[in-house]
């Protein structure tokens, strides 16, 4: 993993020393409300509606376990003993005291983090594959590129105030799984003739109120141009965007309203003028970017099934076949394999974690996966490169911990926003519905039945739960005073991604439970075999018979 | 049934509009209301309330109050039965915490404060 240089520290702590005087400015009265405001909030420090909330970057979601102890640590000493991920892999603290957020930066900066450009219209946090350098399907391991992107995009000077935020994602492997359709740049691994590497540009999707899937607006950008085709994707939007209606500012409108081809001559006169400058990377400004990537030194394991997992298997024990079939996913290595920890469980709201779990995690890292911890979209955790002899062992202990759900990827396996408990934005809660779910779909022997089915919860417009790529989307509303839900099928955020579709009118709270169940009980019937999942039957029929699932119930 | 629904639906309910002043704590972003001793409460029902002219007034005294509380507001609600109810949910939420089921995860039940400031 990348470590800080001598530059890159220096930097994180003058900024949480930066801060420290502010904050000291702010409270002793010379730094007025409206002028501290941009300050904090350009070091990820929002207020809320109980509360501060700090947004800490996790670049490309990736932790050391140092860095999970430490975020352990900050939650317990500085907030109230748990952490909140979210679905860009970044983590929240919910109750920081103002004073105390130059002190959390400054323990953040000595594990070499920080929250810098996790809020105002900048570059944001740069995610990716849960699985990378790690997955069966990748084509090359996309960190080095993000960590690029991470070190061109921090501070550059040109787009700390662009039109609105940006949001990059990057993914190397065949399958989607850093939901690069909905970005506002999604770069796709992809390889050229004779196999060399470059990056299809997936350039002005996003979801919000605007949801729209990117066009590729370039197949194929080498390897050499990936920063200078970057800067200039961000130089057609700073030049070009619209600063005049924080609606219509983000690129994707830039986008549609330029047209995508229109769009890619624009972004090609502008990099035709840059590709050969400073920007363009040689194998040497790459190679210590790769070299910090590269991976952990796996063991030599035979082809066959190591024998404590034949003995867990011939055991019949029901929890640990469920997750394994469930939550292990193939590692590219013989022997080795990728390990969901579901966050979603009815004793914590969706990515949520204790200090003590986040403890216990950094242990288990440290003894099974070399001591990586991966942050997922979908607001779990992953483990990766753990040796497949070590699941039996691996899942009874993340069993006591409360995180070995088997459901990642189910419909319990709930992906949801704060909502209204906690966010100033939000129209609705969202954790009470994602709560009442995940009790009303707790029977597991139903629940694996029904396959893959993706459920998010966005308590308002800004989809921060995503629910616009749920295969089933719920967004909260506030119809004259009470909350409300708008209920939608269909989205999806992989390969083929598609944004869900308004079933009907909006339901109550105390009706979106049982709609949901309906929808459920229709796929079961409609489906053509118990291999089609849901997301199939709903492209095979469209939403006509879901519809009449759930309003001849409830009433259109 | 939310306290809100509960004081409506009570047959002796006439609801009264009020206003009262609100923001969050610079120290630590919690809720606060103006009280009539031009103090900050967290306390809905210690809240100054009155008509929609006086609280304007009181916002502009509130907004000089910037060593306290950030972002002051007016906010219309009903009074009934000597209680203040918020009507709306964000109100409700703001008031009260997040809901009480987090309460009983553990959230806050010993942890009110964060440990570095447990005495």
């Amino acid at each position: 993993m990348y470590t800080y240089d001598a530059f890159d520290q220096r930097m994180v702590e003058e900024r949480a020393a930066q801060f420290r005087a502010q904050v000291v400015r702010r409270l002793d009265g010379r730094l007025t409300e409206d002028a501290f405001k941009p300050l904090r909030l350009q070091n990820g420090l929002y207020m809320q509606l109980h509360a501060y909330m700090m947004r800490v970057a996790i670049p490309y979601g990736l932790l050391s376990s140092d860095q999970v102890r430490r975020l352990a640590r900050i939650a317990r000493d500085y907030d109230r003993g748990y952490v909140h991920f979210t679905t860009r892999q970044n983590v929240q603290l919910n109750w920081p005291r103002l004073e105390d957020v130059p002190a959390i930066l400054d323990e953040l900066a000595e594990v070499q983090m920080h929250a810098i450009q996790t809020s105002g219209n900048c570059i944001r946090n740069i995610t990716s594959d849960p699985f990378a350098g790690a997955a069966a399907d990748e084509i090359a391991d996309p960190r080095p590129y993000a960590e690029i992107l991470r070190q061109w995009s921090t501070f550059h000077p040109e787009f700390a105030f662009l039109p609105r935020k940006f949001k990059f994602a990057v993914t190397g492997a065949r399958e989607d799984r850093a939901a690069i359709a909905v970005h506002d740049v999604g770069i796709r691994v992809v390889e050229g003739e004779g196999g060399a590497i470059g990056f299809a540009f997936y350039v002005g999707g996003g979801q919000g109120r605007t949801p729209i899937l990117a066009p590729c607006i370039r197949p194929f950008v080498p390897e050499r141009d990936l920063v200078s085709y970057a800067e200039a994707v961000l130089r057609t939007y700073n030049r070009l965007g619209r600063r005049d209606n924080k609606y219509k500012a983000r690129i994707k409108i830039l986008v549609k309203q330029t047209g995508a081809e229109a769009f890619a001559r624009l972004v090609e006169e502008e990099h035709a003028r840059i590709k050969d400058g400073p920007l363009a990377l040689t194998d040497e400004d790459l190679e210590p970017f790769k070299r910090a990537f590269r991976p952990p030194p796996h063991a030599v394991m035979p082809a066959e099934d190591p024998p404590e997992l034949v003995a867990a298997r011939l055991a019949k024990d029901r929890a640990f076949a469920h997750w394994e079939r469930h939550n292990v996913s193939p590692h590219r290595v013989p022997g080795y394999a990728n390990v969901s920890l579901s966050l979603k469980s009815r004793d914590l709201p969706p990515g949520d974690v204790t200090s003590e779990q986040l403890d216990a995690v950094a242990e288990l890292a440290d003894r099974y996966a070399f001591g990586r911890v991966v942050v997922t979209h979908r607001q779990n955790l992953v483990l990766t490169d753990v040796a497949r002899r070590d699941l039996p062992a691996l899942h009874g202990a993340l069993a006591k911990l409360g995180v070995a759900t088997p459901n990642v990827g189910k419909l319990t396996d709930v992906v949801c926003c704060p909502g209204l408990d906690y966010c100033n934005l939000a129209n609705a809660r969202s954790i009470n519905v994602a709560q009442d779910l995940l009790a009303r779909f707790e029977d597991l022997s139903a629940l694996h039945d029904l396959g893959d089915m993706h459920l998010n919860i966005s308590g308002c417009i800004n989809a921060c739960g995503h629910h616009h790529v749920g295969h089933v989307g719920i967004l909260g509303i506030d119809k004259q005073g009470t909350e409300h839900y708008q209920l939608m099928l269909g989205g999806s955020s992989g390969d083929e991604a598609s944004l869900g579709r308004i079933l009907g009118r909006a339901l109550t709270g105390d009706e979106i439970g049982g709609a949901v169940e309906r929808v459920v009980v229709a796929y079961l019937q409609l489906r053509e075999s118990p291999q089609e999942p849901f997301l199939a039957t709903y492209r095979r029929l469209g939403p006509a018979p879901f519809k009449e699932a759930v309003y001849d119930a409830v009433g259109a | 049934m939310s306290q809100h629904a509960a004081a409506l639906l009570s047959p002796t309910a006439a609801p009264e509009e009020q206003w009262i002043v609100t923001a969050n704590a610079l120290a630590d972003g919690s809720v606060r209301y103006l009280t009539s001793a031009r103090t900050w409460t967290g306390d809905l029902q210690q809240a100054w309330f009155g008509p929609a002219s006086a609280a304007e007034a009181m916002l502009v005294w509130s907004r000089a109050q910037e060593a306290v509380v950030c972002d002051p507001y007016i906010l219309a609600l009903d009074r009934v039965e000597e209680r203040l109810v918020p009507r709306s949910q964000r109100e409700r939420i703001r008031a009260e915490g997040p809901r009480p089921t987090l309460r009983r995860l553990g959230y806050d039940a010993g942890r009110a404060e964060p440990v570095r400031h447990a005495v």
